[in-house]
């Protein structure tokens, strides 16, 4: 269970060193780390993020990074019985900056254990524990 | 299945936070009766607090959480469902056969 959690995807061969270092300083992925900083900007970056995650799939590539990148790492210690809806800490680490539920190309978690937290999520959602959106969180952390 | 013996089941719900202790803990009790009125026995409760919403509801920021446990038949659901259905301090809730 470790706290770091590193939310950039490896950027080593691809992308001028300046926008390494830009995404390198974000926070980790986890709900409470929702700063009222991520505006608009980040938007576009993030997209351009998944476009370059499309581009590593090959084998080889897949290795070397491993133990480095999140891909691998982000669910392997879960336990089946700990996913449950009260569990807010665990579920959203499978959520990204903006709410949204991490595919499973990301987490590399199993099928079963991928269909559990997805419900889960749901249900912690419906109860307002975890939110459907990034925005409604700032909307909660302005008011207070 | 224990069939109509009773199913483990988990409840939790949401109440404005306006509502002062006096209010939860005697909807918390009305929650009870309804759920022994059903037959429903060994009730656990967890009272979370008030925490805050990841979302604003009915624009309100916060809520009160509270967590039954208990053991019910079946039949008995839809009369827990209706009365949390029908209260205007519950904001969300969750009733849920946890099946071991």
């Amino acid at each position: 269970m470790s706290e770091q959690i590193n939310p950039t995807p490896e950027l080593d061969e691809s992308g001028p060193a300046a926008e390494v270092t830009q995404i390198s300083a974000k926070p980790p992925v986890y709900i409470e780390d929702l700063t009222d900083s991520d505006e608009v900007e980040d938007e576009s970056y993030e997209d351009e993020r998944e476009d370059e995650e499309e581009g590593f799939r090959a084998p080889e590539q897949y290795v070397e990074r491993e133990g480095s990148g999140r891909p691998r790492r982000i669910g392997s210690d879960v336990r089946y019985d700990d996913i449950d809806y009260k569990n807010i800490g665990l579920l959203s680490r499978f959520l990204d900056r903006r709410g949204r539920i991490l595919s499973r190309r990301k987490t590399r978690v199993s099928a079963k254990v991928q269909r559990k937290i997805v419900r889960e999520i749901k249900r912690a959602r419906h109860l307002a524990l975890l939110p459907y959106t990034a925005d409604q969180t700032r909307i909660v952390r302005k008011r207070r | 299945m224990d069939g109509a013996m009773g199913r483990q089941y988990e409840l939790v719900y949401v109440l404005q936070p306006q509502l002062d202790e006096n209010g939860i803990n005697s909807f918390d009790g009305r929650v009870r009766d309804v759920i022994t009125a059903q037959g429903g026995s060994d009730i656990a409760t967890e009272i979370w607090g008030k925490r805050t919403l990841a979302y604003p509801i009915n624009r309100f920021f916060e809520g009160v959480y509270i967590l039954h446990r208990f053991q019910m038949p079946p039949a008995g659901a839809d009369e827990v469902d209706r009365t949390l259905r029908f209260s205007e301090d519950v904001m969300r809730y969750l009733l849920m056969r946890k099946d071991d």
